[in-house]
């Protein structure tokens, strides 16, 4: 008896102090893939700095679909429980148009100034027609991972355009002989295939604008010559990105394109022994003759649900977040590559993360994959496309006139 | 097989084909869960191998522990547990009652009563998912288990009533008769003649609203997000990385997902099967 | 040829007093959990169907009628989707009876391999689904895949064959994996059936001097009928929504054009491409194409035991 009628008044007190705190409570929507433990006591921090702020998160599903259709589902009933969602970078111009994502502009009165600190790639991709829907939250890109002792044994440089890559790979892997494979890159109909194929025809001096250009039909072209001439494996098609880095790390690929994530997994923090250890260099993708180099935006951002009570509150976090000392916190613990350029020089950032300073001049010259609320269906049409071909189904031609056909309408 | 009760002597090669039918049946339903089970104690660096290496180098059970310690496993477990088993409650006893109205009843139009009822299965989940959400959401019901079982019961009906259609209506009917002469009312009929003897029917139809509510994965993603309201069919996805599919850690989940489902549903139904043959049908 | 409605003589009983009440009781329950559910949700889905809500070009929106399922006829991947969803849908619940019958045979003749048997036939089924397509997928796989390397040992190809990425294989991979999942439902449902044949019926039979062949065929598939004909309807209607493995084995493969099913379309028009007007027509496109074969066999399940 007496410990209800405690609890009874502890409980009465409990509410009696939230509401003379007024607290507001902030939902927090992000996947169980983006690491939730790593942001916990980020937003700890701010709750003590904010004491009438309270932090919830909420998980979905942990693969991208899984999220994308609970975010759907949830801000198609324009529902305002969830006040931030952390999306990937290409979501940005779909949830605009939805009218999901609130434009940040009127809540950043200097968003010029504050954004200067910014790396350019990220910041377009969270943007359409000069407004910002999304706060960057980290960044990614696509980098040309090598085999370091590889190229010194060979003594071969790394290579600047994809015609050295092709021949350095070639002339290793005949002398190297067994089953090293000289250029792995992702060809299944995933999002990387999509940035595989961007970076292909943006670094021949071509455009998405264009998918039949002369740039696009050498990026496609090259992509299809490695199967074929067994530079690259012949299930390229199949090949997915975690396929890609844990052939790398297998020892199995002596050029390699991929996220930077795998970089971690390289030297030895992951779930599969890694034959590449300290064996590893990462260089800006190579271009088509004296073009200049480029690579895909990749990465996550914050968006403020256009339903959401707690609007004012919810910037004031997302300003925080990406806060300088909550970007060095980020990239120090969960190695997430900053959005903010000055981290990339940072003393506590490098010595967590020595490759970043290499990364830096690389991340600078990204660029984001077509903004347009079409993307799902932009993005659809290239990865199978260019799927196709690679596992020569269609032919380079084909695949790309098709893709012509079909993006036109899209991408007007 | 001298003690088994054979209904029929069989020839040799009848015992051939016995035997090649039945092995064909282990081996096809069990080897993609036994690769699930090697999976789960291999460690990740042993997978991408050609030529396959099919048994673990060694016994790592470490998976298993991690399933319940990177998620709380056993909660999904205890919530898949209660929604699947109140859903198929819920959704039995309603379509008892109408299965037997339509097997039984000279009711006019039962044809189109019993379509009318299948249609209620026939447009895909996912275009009912928002307007089911906001349902919810009106009702108050989002992240409570009710979000679940009621929908869970309401798709799983059409199934369930015509199942149990088929069944009610292969019960000869004298025997039905025979009992309302003896003053039984048609209740009575219905609950002392006709469910015993569809237990098999009822078994069954039971089985398939029990899987189907544990399996369902739509729903219970958008309904139920708190970690503390999740099923077992969300929680087994959540093991990825963004990128990385850790396989022997999901294995292990999706063995932990399925083996107690399959041993529960095995031994309700020989149970219940094995009362049948000895003592139902000739009641 | 089907007797004509109301002509089979148990339907002539004379209907008992009271009789119409006592139905509207039975079925109340059931109506209350259907009506309560799930008739909002449709009624939007039909009511979306008619009006423009496509959320990416926001200023779309108002009602057009029938404008949306003219659309469709002009919409190439809406035809290609439905083509594959017919193809798919006849191979696979062809597919699921040809293995699914025969398994649950298999598990109901005794055997001291029985319990054993029924385990393997409720394990497929039992899998979850959102895994089940991607644990084919890796069973699949060109590089280190488990059939290939049977294949491979058993000396019947040199080389891994690339199942997923050639595409006439690929469909071959995803008629095989759905088959697989989909013929223990079939036999569960069988399964029920058979234990419900009354022994006496069998044994009667047998004192006739019946073969098991001609038992089979003149006293246990008649009784099984109408359990055949609800593990039909309900197969058809989940092949015409196929969803879950088609979905997975499209992020593998790239012969989208040849695996895209109406399930996968839908869910991409509306929950990717945030269609969600012309998702609701396609659901109720898929809806008509779920009646019009079942209408037909609901016959056999509400005449089944009677005639």
């Amino acid at each position: 008896m007496r410990t209800r009628l405690t609890l009874t008044a502890t409980l009465a007190l409990a509410a009696l102090g939230s509401a003379a705190h007024a607290a507001t409570t902030l939902t927090v929507f992000m996947g169980s893939q983006q690491r939730p433990e790593i942001f916990q006591p980020i937003f700890d921090r701010f709750e003590k700095q904010n004491p009438n702020v309270r932090i919830k998160i909420e998980t979905g599903g942990a693969t991208s679909e899984a999220q994308n259709q609970y975010l759907t589902t949830v801000l198609a009933a324009k529902d305002n429980t969830l006040d931030l969602f952390l999306i990937d970078v290409v979501r940005t111009a779909t949830f605009a148009a939805a009218g999901w994502a609130e434009p940040l502009d009127a809540y950043l009165p200097s968003k010029d100034t504050y954004l200067k600190a910014f790396l350019p790639g990220p910041v377009a991709a969270a943007s359409v027609g000069g407004k910002l829907y999304a706060m960057p939250a980290f960044t990614d890109a696509q980098f040309l991972y090598y085999r370091k002792d590889l190229l010194e044994k060979y003594k071969a440089k790394v290579p600047r355009t994809w015609d050295e890559l092709a021949a350095t790979a070639a002339r290793i892997q005949k002398a190297e002989g067994g089953s090293l494979q000289g250029f792995n890159f992702q060809g299944a109909p995933i999002e990387g295939t999509v940035c595989n194929f961007l970076e292909m025809t943006w670094t021949g001096g071509g455009s998405v604008n264009d998918v039949t250009s002369p740039a696009a039909k050498q990026g496609l072209g090259f992509l299809v010559n490695a199967v074929k001439t067994k530079l690259a494996p012949a299930a390229s098609a199949e090949m997915k990105t975690d396929d890609s880095r844990q052939q790398f790390q297998a020892g199995n690929v002596l050029f390699g394109l991929n996220w930077s994530y795998a970089w971690a997994h390289f030297q030895g923090n992951s779930p599969q022994p890694t034959r590449v250890k300290g064996d590893v260099g990462v260089a800006a993708l190579p271009a088509f003759g004296k073009n200049a180099s480029a690579t895909c935006t990749g990465g996550w951002e914050w968006g403020l649900n256009a339903y959401s009570r707690n609007k004012a509150t919810a910037v004031k976090l997302l300003q925080f977040m990406s806060s300088n000392d909550v970007q060095r916190e980020m990239a120090v613990k969960g190695a997430y590559l900053p959005v903010r350029k000055s981290l990339y020089n940072d003393k506590a950032v490098l010595a967590a993360n020595p490759h970043f300073k290499s990364l830096y001049p690389i991340v600078t010259k990204a660029r984001p994959r077509p903004v347009t609320p079409a993307y799902p269906r932009v993005s659809e049409i290239i990865r199978n496309n260019v799927s196709a071909a690679v596992a020569g189904s269609k032919s380079v031609d084909a695949a790309l006139n098709d893709m012509k056909r079909d993006l036109e309408p899209l991408l007007k | 097989m001298s003690g088994d009760t054979t209904p029929q002597r069989l020839t040799p090669a009848q015992r051939l084909g016995r035997s090649a039918a039945l092995t064909a049946l282990i081996v096809g339903g069990f080897f993609p869960f036994i690769w699930m089970v090697l999976t789960s104690l291999k460690s990740e660096g042993e997978l991408q191998k050609f030529p396959v290496q099919y048994l673990p180098s060694k016994l790592d059970f470490s998976n298993y522990a991690r399933v319940f310690s990177e998620q709380p496993f056993a909660q999904f477990f205890l919530n898949s547990l209660t929604v699947s088993l109140l859903s198929t409650v819920l959704c039995i006893a309603a379509a008892v009652p109408a299965a037997y109205a339509l097997a039984r009843l000279n009711l006019r139009g039962r044809g189109l009563l019993m379509t009318t009822v299948v249609t209620f299965s026939m447009l895909p989940v996912v275009s009912l998912l928002v307007p089911m959400f906001r349902l919810m959401r009106g009702a108050n019901l989002l992240n409570t288990y009710p979000a679940l079982i009621l929908p869970y019961a309401a798709l799983s009906l059409p199934i369930g009533i015509l199942t149990l259609v088929a069944f009610f209506s292969a019960i000869p009917r004298d025997l039905e008769a025979a009992a309302m002469v003896d003053g039984t009312t048609r209740v009575g009929a219905l609950t002392r003649v006709v469910l015993p003897l569809s237990t098999p029917g009822v078994v069954t139809a039971a089985l398939l609203v029990f899987v189907n509510s544990w399996n369902e994965f739509l729903l219970a993603l958008s309904f139920n997000t708190k970690l503390s309201m999740r099923t077992v069919s969300v929680g087994v996805t959540l093991y990825q990385g963004e990128f990385a599919f850790p396989w022997p850690l999901i294995a292990a989940a999706v063995v932990v997902a399925t083996v107690p489902l399959v041993l529960l549903i095995a031994i309700f139904q020989r149970r219940f099967v094995a009362g049948l043959t000895a003592g139902g049908v000739k009641a | 040829m089907t007797p004509p409605l109301n002509s089979s003589p148990s339907r002539r009983v004379r209907r008992e007093p009271g009789e119409g009440l006592l139905a509207f009781f039975l079925l109340l329950p059931a109506a209350a959990l259907l009506l309560g559910v799930l008739l909002f949700p449709m009624l939007t889905t039909f009511r979306d169907s008619l009006y423009l809500n496509k959320l990416t070009e926001p200023w779309l929106t108002g009602f057009v009628g029938l404008k949306q399922y003219a659309q469709m006829l002009g919409d190439a991947r809406f035809g290609a989707a439905l083509r594959n969803t017919l193809f798919f849908g006849v191979l696979t619940v062809g597919g699921s009876f040809l293995v699914g019958v025969p398994m649950a045979l298999a598990a109901h003749l005794p055997s001291r391999a029985r319990d054993v048997a029924r385990v393997a036939l409720l394990l497929p089924w039992a899998m979850p689904p959102v895994i089940t397509g991607l644990i084919f997928a890796w069973l699949f796989n060109a590089q280190y895949g488990v059939f290939n390397d049977l294949l491979v040992r058993a000396g019947f190809i040199q080389e891994p064959l690339r199942w997923l990425s050639t595409p006439g294989l690929s469909v071959l991979a995803m008629v095989l994996t759905i088959v697989w999942k989909t013929s223990s439902f079939v036999a569960l449902i069988v399964l029920g059936g058979l234990q419900g044949i009354p022994k006496e019926m069998i044994e009667a039979a047998q004192v006739d001097g019946a073969t098991p062949t001609q038992t089979f065929f003149r006293v246990i598939l008649p009784l099984l009928a109408p359990s055949l004909a609800v593990a039909f309807i309900f197969r058809t209607i989940s092949a015409v929504q196929v969803f879950d493995i088609p979905y997975t084995f499209i992020q593998q493969a790239p012969a989208q054009g040849l695996l895209e099913t109406l399930g996968v379309y839908i869910y991409r028009t509306g929950i990717e491409f945030l269609d969600f007007g012309y998702a609701a027509a396609l659901s109720v496109a898929l809806f008509a194409l779920s009646l019009a074969v079942t209408a037909v066999y609901v016959r056999f399940v509400r005449d089944g035991g009677n005639s």
